[in-house]
């Protein structure tokens, strides 16, 4: 069974390799990454030999603990995990539980994260290769915290996968999971804010973590060799009980999803609710949008708003995107930011996240698409339609962010300054966006599909994608910042006032141009690259 | 296309004009040719089934028919009209062809009524039409109680059921499914055939494709058989099935393997 599912596991990827010569590039950027990483890590750990046993101690403690919980996490929420083995696909085979777990868990190994894993988890052997005892203590150690990494992240997702089954309850576990991240990814700055811990607080900090299941397995070498022989012991033995623990949970979990098939839950028929997005957004909404509906063009805007309050893809960026601000000014307000520079940013940065979120947009319809290149839309309906839905509730909700961060920040003068960077970023990413959605799709989950499940081959093209709409968004917005940096620095009140006007006027030339200029061209792409659109969403 | 030469192709209906001229249209996929110089003609008012065993063409025929899949070479001609020649010929061609494929998704975050109207207005039909029209096609294909939950929460035949909605809500006097009955129910099928056969009886052209032979030896009147990418026998359905029914005579041109009598021996109980 384990060489069937590793075998099965290989030939997998190596089909996915076969398919496309992206997933090629991918593979080979994500394996040159990861020998980077891995440099990194193993030389690191080697040189962790040459230090006190506490240093290294402490920095296996918390690196180690932070990896754990990362393999827990990261795979619930990230949308690049790896579904190649995905429990469900094997349901249909007459096995149990018991039998798969171990060769899903060797198979877990196969892949950039298992090696790198795998390969730092070794390099902690040579950490501890301080004494013949510490070596018998490091390397069952090393493969017991190997294998709880592995056998823990399968464990969470197969365990989610299963609780999220519906339809609405995954995708709100998923849109949650996306925000808790999104909140975790400030707390460095927040700690940073708080002047930083110092070398007795990591000591502090790795003992502790030392004694919790997630540092187990990697300081009980530690302590043997800090001299303290039976707590290395019981730490082992507790890492290896914890092993079996979530082996077991997995096992349980993995017999539920053997008797649940892949499709259960999605193609039910719903009951007469019309379940239509959040509840309280109904009513006057759905008046105006049924107004809105006067035409092609109105038609479109009118669906890509129903979109960003219906598809889990767009409610959680919506979120995100009014929920940003909010955090810069509650970051500025504890005083973890010099609030002025914080509120100051507030408003561009919200103008550029919400220019940049259309930059993709093709992609989020999938294959729907066809229903515009069969109805022979023109393209400019298209365009002016989905920019139409993003301006009509951004350039308000941009405004008051820009009016409360100059409340906040108190020099009012520099109100029209942050207003007009902001404009010349949403209008440049309006107009980038109308190009881009048109001229490069990349793949994106589907909005009804396995939340933990990302399309294949997809790391590249986005990253790629994302980077040049980010640069050329900035470009185009560069001479309205430029302003308002100059309004900001120079120190004549007179010309600071004039300056930010300037700011503004300049701006709002950017921004109303490169929308209309960027419409006008992605209402050419589009129409000339319709078919293409209809093959690369419906691969 | 504003130097349109004086005999531009015309932007409507020529009469006389086949309702789908194929013509020589080829479509590969890397090393597999899916669509192989394919030359068909569906003439006007015909009610036309395409059938062929799995991996035809069929679906990529019917989708560089309707627009959604660009030709590596060939033309299409709707009513006369060109698809593939020029933009502003393609637009017309469009707006001559309703269509269902099979396989692409929906927008299926619109409630039915939703998804059914957004495709009248993306046609540019006026609201009030639209609205109107939407609520007599839903109770027409047995929707209208469902008319208000989103189509991602449909059924496989009640999805089929609202993209047929869909292709019909501008009265296109050309329609394209593929697969239209797949996953119908036989009730709501029975409701899609008579629906079709009133279209086809008003002067309205049908081309769909299907597997199954029974339904198109009952509901059409011209068949083609395709397989690997080529037409095999096209006319009247009559004249292709030549005395014999169509499935046996599918069977006979598509050249199924004689069922080897030793073959899979152990599958049958008997020998366990």
């Amino acid at each position: 069974m384990v060489a069937h599912l590793l075998s099965l596991k290989l030939r997998l990827l190596r089909n996915g390799l076969r398919r496309s010569p992206w997933q090629v590039v991918a593979l080979v950027l994500a394996g040159l990454y990861g020998l980077l990483v891995v440099a990194l890590l193993v030389g690191s750990l080697v040189a962790l030999r040459t230090t006190p046993a506490q240093t290294a101690a402490t920095a296996l403690s918390l690196g180690g603990g932070l990896l754990l919980l990362g393999w827990a996490l990261v795979p619930l929420v990230a949308f690049g995990t790896d579904a190649t083995l995905d429990p469900s696909r094997l349901a249909l085979l007459p096995v149990r539980a018991r039998q798969l777990v171990p060769g899903l868990l060797v198979a877990g190994v196969v892949g950039v994260p298992g090696a790198v894993t795998a390969l730092a988890a070794l390099a902690t052997v040579v950490t501890w290769s301080r004494g013949p005892l510490v070596v018998a203590v490091a390397l069952p150690a090393a493969l017991v915290g190997l294998a709880t990494c592995v056998a823990v992240s399968r464990a969470t997702t197969t365990a989610a996968a299963g609780l999220l089954r519906g339809r609405r309850t995954r995708e709100l576990g998923a849109g949650i999971g996306v925000l808790v991240v999104g909140v975790l990814g400030w707390v460095p700055l927040a700690l940073s804010g708080s002047g930083g811990p110092d070398a007795e607080d990591l000591r502090r900090a790795g003992a502790v973590v030392g004694w919790t299941p997630l540092g187990w397995a990697w300081t009980a070498p530690a302590e043997v060799a800090l001299g303290r022989p039976g707590a290395g012991l019981a730490k082992l033995v507790l890492a290896a009980l914890l092993l079996v623990l979530v082996l077991a949970g997995w096992a349980a979990a993995l017999e539920r999803a053997l008797v649940t098939s892949a499709g259960a839950g999605t193609g039910h028929r719903a009951t007469v609710s019309s379940g239509a997005g959040l509840p309280g957004l109904r009513g006057l909404p759905a008046r105006a949008l049924a107004r809105l509906e006067s035409g092609p063009t109105g038609a479109v805007a009118a669906r890509a708003l129903r979109y960003w309050r219906r598809d889990p893809r767009y409610l959680t960026a919506l979120v995100a995107l009014v929920a940003m601000p909010l955090l810069v000014v509650l970051l500025g307000a504890a005083s973890v930011l010099p609030s002025g520079a914080a509120a100051l940013a507030a408003a561009p940065v919200l103008g550029w996240a919400l220019g940049w979120t259309g930059h993709n947009d093709v992609a989020y319809d999938g294959s729907a698409v066809w229903l515009h290149v069969a109805s022979g839309l023109p393209g400019r309906a298209d365009r002016v339609g989905r920019a139409a839905a993003l301006l009509v509730w951004a350039l308000p909700l941009l405004l008051v962010a820009a009016v409360v961060a100059a409340a906040l920040d108190g020099r009012w003068w520099l109100l029209p300054a942050t207003t007009g960077t902001a404009l010349a970023l949403l209008g440049g990413g309006v107009g980038v966006s109308a190009v881009a959605s048109a001229a490069t799709p990349y793949p994106v989950p589907e909005p009804g599909a396995n939340p933990f499940a990302t399309p294949r081959g997809a790391t590249v093209a986005t990253l790629l994608a994302q980077l040049v709409t980010t640069v050329v968004t900035t470009v185009v917005a560069l001479p309205a910042g430029a302003l308002g940096v100059a309004a900001l620095v120079t120190d004549r009140p007179g010309l600071a006032v004039a300056l930010s006007w300037g700011c503004l006027v300049v701006g709002l030339a950017i921004g109303a141009g490169a929308a209309a200029g960027g419409v006008l061209a992605g209402a050419g792409v589009f129409e000339r690259r319709g078919p293409q659109l209809v093959a690369a969403t419906s691969r | 296309m504003s130097s349109a030469p004086p005999s531009a192709p015309p932007s409507g209906p020529i009469p006389g004009a086949p309702a789908l001229s194929l013509r020589g249209l080829t479509k590969r996929f890397g090393a597999t040719t899916a669509v192989d110089a394919l030359d068909l003609d569906v003439p006007a008012g015909s009610f036309f089934g395409l059938v062929g065993p799995n991996g035809a063409g069929k679906t990529t025929t019917l989708s560089m028919a309707t627009g959604l899949l660009r030709p590596d070479a060939g033309t299409v001609a709707v009513l006369g009209t060109p698809l593939w020649t020029g933009a502003s010929a393609a637009v017309a061609a469009k707006r001559l062809l309703g269509v269902l494929p099979d396989g692409l998704r929906l927008f299926d975050r619109l409630t039915g009524a939703e998804l059914v109207r957004y495709a009248g207005l993306l046609r540019g039909l006026p609201r009030d039409v639209v609205a109107e029209r939407t609520v007599e096609l839903l109770a027409a294909l047995d929707l209208t109680g469902a008319a208000d939950v989103l189509v991602v929460d449909y059924s496989a035949g009640m999805t089929k059921k609202v993209a047929l909605a869909s292709a019909l809500v501008h009265a296109p006097p050309v329609l394209v499914l593929d697969e239209p009955f797949e996953a119908v129910d036989p009730v709501s099928a029975a409701g899609i055939r008579a629906i079709l056969r009133g279209f086809v009886d008003g002067g309205g052209t049908v081309v769909l494709s299907s597997h199954g032979m029974d339904l198109v030896e009952r509901l059409c009147d011209r068949v083609a058989v395709v397989a690997s990418g080529r037409v095999l026998a096209a006319g009247t359905v009559e004249q292709v099935r030549a005395g014999t029914s169509l499935e046996e005579r599918f069977v006979a041109l598509v050249g199924a393997r004689p069922a080897d009598a030793e073959a899979l021996a152990w599958l049958r109980t008997s020998s366990r």
